[in-house]
């Protein structure tokens, strides 16, 4: 780590359940994630596999059934999660940091520009209120700053437009504004959930410019949630793949597209197709994702591994460090541990071993 | 050649639009002047934005909507001017696929009853024969035998568009319009409705259009790729053809805006990134209908619509190549 950059985040052993009618829901578990200034990093994973669940609790956001049960997120320094208040007055003060640091120092941008604006107020009001809360400033330098920061997406004629309500914009207008918004108070780090998963291709290819340009701009980090590898490698520096709320693999993008290691990763990269082959079927992973609900001692993704052994329906599989930060979690890589655990049976939790 | 399964000439869908009170009459012009055929055992692919159009085309040819002018004509026959009830016993042959196997399903019927449903209204089989029917349909899609009782909740997005499918082909249809079949599903499950249509049409020599926006999915399984734009047929050909080297400005752009999966090539890819927005289908510009984006554009493109040309097996309409 150089002078550039600086450790930003740090997310370790996050644990969050959701109770529901059917039960509890390990929605994410042991989640580990490092970010540092200026990086922009990629998580990618099919519906339900908690990545959408990780970024809400580092924000806090979680819906009311949802909690985060253990674990540490580390914001420069401060604590985010909410895991070991105990007393009314710390979670009260917890709050009011937390109300400080959305929108300021870390801005999100929602997956459904169609939904996420408030239809009955104008752009203006839904612009400036983060701005006038968050820097203390009247309303008039509040607009200008909105003004700029609509020239800045592309969005011609800002002034007018402020005036303007949701619906005279279209999908990918709304994603810009939303943009703008999310980067109005300069944050230090830029969520982005499935940020161009409603737009057409040509309005997603502007967009992640736009996320990338702004981003670098301003020296600020950014993660970005998508299920679209191509996404990634033209977007992201690193990339976290998420399955059944783990981490099977993470490590820099060329290292993940290059030396791919987990099958799981392998999967999906065969599955976006290799076009030059015509119409030979496509490799898939066979299967549905995993019930959180009931999930088995082993590794989540066994049931549908073609390499499954054995030891992966009884043992989680423990982390294999390679170079370069690129880490993934598979009894395949470790198989000495494996080994071990075979001979001896009494071993519970692999990673401890 | 053979007679096309599916011939489509000068087809034309306009809805109107609450416009001012005495002010002339306005439409939103969904499909302009579309005209194409596809071979028996074929896909065709229709890609564009969303408004451009592809899946009213789809919709129209089902006649689902009544086409303002223009012709249709499944295996040789006009079924243009036919109404609903003559239309009954050709709906078997023409089926659908729809986009989002959540809403597509009735929620109170198990899959049993919706697979058998269909044979019901058309009175084929009997009893026995038709659950035996299902049974098959089901095994053919990959599902267990045992499901045939449960209800569309039980089941994930993938299982429920192989329900989707299940009942489609319970009529034994010929030609089958998939409207977004792939978009409400995760990358590995895309895959496998892929696969699992791709070997249904080559078993039953199905011919199918695809109606998509995402680009990637789309070009394994068509043979031939339509482009619209704002009601337009733009450009269509053979599918390796229209990925390797789009002819039509807009082809161009919309091609070279997918993502690439890869991190060696993605930084080095001569992207055309389009300016603005999609005009409203109500104010198509006049000329083509790309021409207030495009950059080569002349004089003459904002005065005249060009034509479909033929232009190195497949058609462009685009005044560079006329």
């Amino acid at each position: 780590m150089d002078a550039l950059h600086k450790e930003l985040l740090t997310i370790e052993n996050l644990k969050v359940d959701f109770e529901t009618g059917q039960g509890t829901v390990h929605a994410v578990r042991d989640v580990n994630i490092n970010l540092t200034t200026r990086e922009i990093l990629g998580i990618v994973g099919e519906s339900g596999s908690g990545k959408s669940v990780s970024m809400l609790s580092l924000m806090n956001l979680l819906a009311e059934n949802g909690r985060i049960i253990s674990g540490s997120i580390r914001f420069e320094g401060r604590e985010l999660s909410p895991a070991k208040l105990q007393t009314k007055a710390e979670k009260k003060a917890h709050e009011k940091m937390m109300m400080d640091i959305r929108g300021k120092e870390i801005g999100m941008v929602f997956q459904d520009p169609m939904t996420y604006l408030n239809p009955v107020l104008k752009i203006e009001t839904q612009m400036t209120e983060g701005i006038r809360k968050h820097l203390h400033c009247s309303k008039e330098e509040a607009r200008n700053r909105a003004v700029k920061l609509l020239k800045q997406v592309g969005i011609s004629n800002p002034e007018k437009r402020l005036k303007q309500y949701p619906y005279e914009f279209s999908g990918g207008m709304r994603q810009r504004i939303i943009i703008a918004t999310a980067l109005a108070c300069e944050p230090k780090l830029l969520i982005a959930d499935e940020p161009t998963t409603a737009l057409d291709v040509t309005v997603q290819a502007q967009i992640l410019k736009l996320i990338e340009s702004s981003v670098k701009e301003m020296g600020a980090s950014a993660i970005v949630i998508t299920h679209d590898l191509g996404v990634v490698a033209e977007l992201c520096d690193r990339i976290v793949i998420m399955y059944g709320g783990e981490i099977v693999e993470q490590g820099t993008v060329r290292e993940i597209f290059n030396n791919t290691r987990h099958p799981y990763t392998k999967g999906l990269l065969n599955s976006i197709g290799k076009v030059e082959a015509e119409r030979t079927p496509l490799r898939y992973i066979p299967g549905t994702p995993p019930n959180l609900l009931h999930l088995n001692s082993g590794c989540t993704f066994c049931s549908r591994c073609e390499n499954a052994m054995k030891i992966c329906k009884e043992y989680k599989p423990c982390s294999t460090e390679f170079s370069d930060g690129h880490s993934c979690k598979c009894w395949l890589y470790c198989k000495e541990k494996a080994a071990d655990i075979v001979a001896t049976q009494d071993a519970k939790g692999g990673c401890q071993i | 050649m053979s007679e096309a399964t599916i011939r489509v000439e000068h087809l034309k869908k306009f809805f109107p639009v609450k416009g001012k009170l005495f002010g002339p009459k306005q439409y939103v012009q969904a499909v302009n002047d579309v005209s194409f055929s596809i071979q028996k055992g074929q896909t065709l692919g229709i890609v564009g934005e969303s408004g451009c159009g592809k899946s009213t085309l789809g919709r129209t040819i089902l006649k689902i909507y009544e086409p303002d002018s223009g012709k249709i004509f499944f295996e040789g026959t006009d079924i243009t001017a036919l109404n609903q009830a003559q239309m009954h016993p050709w709906r078997k042959k023409m089926q659908m696929i729809f986009q989002d196997p959540y809403a597509s399903l009735n929620p109170r019927f198990t899959v049993g009853e919706m697979i058998e449903e269909p044979m019901k209204i058309y009175q084929m089989y009997d009893k026995k024969e038709r659950a035996e029917r299902v049974q098959q349909l089901l095994a053919l899609v990959g599902l267990k035998p045992d499901h045939i009782r449960r209800y569309p909740y039980e089941f994930s997005g993938g299982q429920r568009q192989r329900i989707g499918i299940a009942r489609t082909l319970a009529l034994d249809p010929e030609f089958i319009v998939c409207d977004e079949p792939f978009s409400a599903l995760d990358v590995s499950i895309q895959a496998q409705i892929i696969n699992l249509l791709e070997k249904i049409q080559d078993e039953r020599q199905l011919t199918y259009i695809v109606v998509a926006h995402d680009l990637n999915a789309v070009r394994h399984i068509s043979h031939a790729i339509g482009v619209m734009y704002l009601g337009h047929l733009v450009e269509i050909g053979p599918a390796e053809k229209i990925y390797r080297e789009p002819l039509h400005p807009y082809t161009k752009a919309l091609i070279s805006s997918i993502p690439v999966a890869d991190p060696d090539t993605a930084g080095m890819m001569n992207r055309v990134i389009l300016e603005g927005e999609v005009p409203s289908p109500i104010h198509v510009p006049s000329g083509c209908p790309f021409s207030t984006r495009c950059k080569y554009c002349t004089e003459q493109c904002r005065e005249k619509m060009p034509v479909l040309k033929e232009v190195d097996d497949r058609k462009v309409a685009c005044t560079l190549y006329e």
